[in-house]
């Protein structure tokens, strides 16, 4: 593969997987995982 | 006393089932080409940008909606604003016909998973391309001669809405487990698919087309459009399915965190595809001693004639890795058919208070019979027409108005006040740009620029008569949505 190709290809992945990663990990320690209706 | 409100089983649940309704062909068959078409890596940018304006915001919202409101569109946008109510309606009217067509498909797709055993599609290319357009679809010549019914689509038709029906049937709960199996089997697949791809001589070459930037596109409208497009469409936006499988949450539960993870895993996903679909194409190049670009190509005929033939190709395990293509199309795009038939059977539901037990069968046998039609010799032309026009003009339509009921009428700063007070993620002031200004000038720029190409050239090589039957349609459902929602409701 070419080097700018190379390069896209990281910046897409690391925008991508890099914030869906992150976004994973804020609901797997946030405090909003309950799937029970409060007023239930 | 009202029955209590389905819900999913877990939070994962919640985000497998949206990530399924996003996911669908289109990541496999639209983004590639689009992406190569556009500047290859260099779209990405704008695609990017356009998530992050646009794709995002607006999934927020209609998480928002559904889970604020506990209801499906009709009814959501009722309790919104008394007059909205033909939105959530047109919505979901709208995705009804998308359904009816999608399922055909989906059909094409059931053949073509028993034919892949045998590749019973031929050899050579003409072979291959004869046998999608003669043999499967025995294709008429003109949208306005029928033909007769092509019994191997129409057996496939009802196999699909078997399945749409098997999966929805057990409600909400049960469905939350069903789509761990359809989101999680294509990824397996798209990863064997990738690995195998990037094996084969001239896959590198494929790749190269795919990825190589041309930063030169990103001052053409056109490619901005093609990005904003992409993305309004590939996260099932404005279908009504975001709002009614955010409804089956508790009031309390997470949005902005899930809809950024809905929406980067949908995306993330097209793009690892396109390794898939490109690798695939550089080997097929390579062994027809043809340049890349002439064998790529997108929907309909990447998937049942350039892929098929690539797959001819392959030096060991054609046949299983032709099976598992199709498994992999037929997989991806379940999810989306069947979440394109709840906000159907939800807002009929919500509206009139009968029994889901009796509304879904109803619903599917009704999709079932407003699909024949497609299964004739003439259905391949309709299948495109309605397309473009349901999409085109339809869904986009319905994202413009659902921006600006939120935006100006209910209020972007009291929607987002709610999602802030039950979100881990917090949603700053610039949401309420995007979805008061950047999404609706976008929409709208998007839909007067279709509309004006359609007044002077048409669409496609169709006779002008089927630009009136598709324009007509969309003036018939709105009339319709209308009608729907002035009718009085069962539920209070």
């Amino acid at each position: 593969m070419n080097g700018s190709a190379i390069v896209m290809m990281i910046f897409a992945s690391l925008v991508l997987y890099g914030g869906l990663i992150y976004y994973i990990v804020q609901a797997a320690r946030g405090s909003r995982l309950r799937t029970k209706n409060e007023d239930e | 006393m009202a029955e209590a409100r389905e819900r999913w089983g877990s939070r994962s649940s919640f985000v497998f089932a949206a990530v399924g309704a996003a996911i669908g062909l289109g990541n496999v068959w639209r983004f590639p080409y689009i992406t190569y078409q556009n500047g290859g890596g260099a779209f990405l940018i704008p695609y990017l940008i356009a998530l992050i304006t646009a794709g995002i915001p607006l999934m927020i919202l209609e998480y928002a909606i559904g889970q604020k409101m506990q209801s499906s569109p009709p009814t959501a946008l009722r309790k919104i604003w008394s007059k909205a109510e033909w939105i959530g309606w047109f919505a979901v009217v709208l995705v009804f016909v998308l359904s009816t067509y999608y399922a055909t498909i989906m059909a094409w797709c059931v053949n073509y998973l028993y034919y892949s055993f045998t590749q019973a599609w031929g050899t050579t290319g003409t072979e291959i391309s004869n046998f999608f357009n003669q043999t499967l679809l025995d294709k008429s010549g003109s949208p306005g001669i029928l033909g007769g019914i092509q019994l191997p689509v129409l057996i496939g038709l009802a196999i699909t809405w078997l399945l749409i029906y098997l999966c929805l049937f057990k409600g909400v709960k049960t469905l939350g487990k069903i789509v761990y199996f359809t989101v999680g089997i294509p990824w397996l697949i798209l990863i064997v698919m990738v690995i195998r791809g990037l094996t084969l001589p001239g896959a590198i070459n494929g790749l190269n087309f795919y990825l190589t930037p041309d930063f030169s596109v990103l001052l053409s409208p056109k490619v901005w459009l093609a990005a904003y497009g992409q993305i309004f469409f590939t996260l099932s936006l404005a279908m009504g399915t975001l709002i009614v499988y955010a409804s089956y949450l508790p009031k309390n539960s997470d949005i902005a965190a899930n809809a950024f993870m809905t929406s980067l895993a949908n995306c993330g996903t097209a793009f690892f595809a396109g390794f898939a679909v490109f690798s695939t194409l550089g080997y097929l190049a390579q062994s027809m001693g043809v340049g890349v670009p002439e064998v790529a190509t997108s929907g309909l005929g990447l998937a049942f004639v350039t892929y098929p033939a690539a797959i001819n190709l392959l030096p060991v395990a054609g046949v299983l890795f032709g099976a598992l293509f199709f498994l992999l199309l037929l997989t991806l795009g379940i999810d989306s058919a069947f979440s394109q038939v709840e906000p159907v059977v939800g807002s009929i539901v919500d509206k009139w208070g009968f029994n889901k037990k009796w509304v879904l069968p109803a619903v599917v046998g009704f999709g079932f019979l407003m699909g024949i039609p497609y299964t004739t010799r003439a259905g391949f032309y309709w299948v495109d027409i309605m397309d473009h026009f349901v999409c085109t003009y339809g869904l986009t339509l319905v994202g413009l108005l659902e921006c600006i009921v939120i935006g100006y009428v209910f209020g972007a700063p009291k929607v987002r006040k709610y999602i802030n007070s039950v979100s881990d993620v917090r949603i700053g002031p610039w949401w309420d740009v995007f979805i008061k200004i950047v999404t609706p000038i976008v929409l709208g720029v998007s839909f007067i620029f279709e509309l004006i190409t359609l007044i002077r050239k048409g669409y496609g090589n169709y006779p002008i008569w089927t630009a009136f039957t598709g324009i007509g349609l969309i003036v018939i459902l709105l009339i319709l949505s209308f009608i729907l929602s002035k009718r009085k409701g069962g539920n209070p």
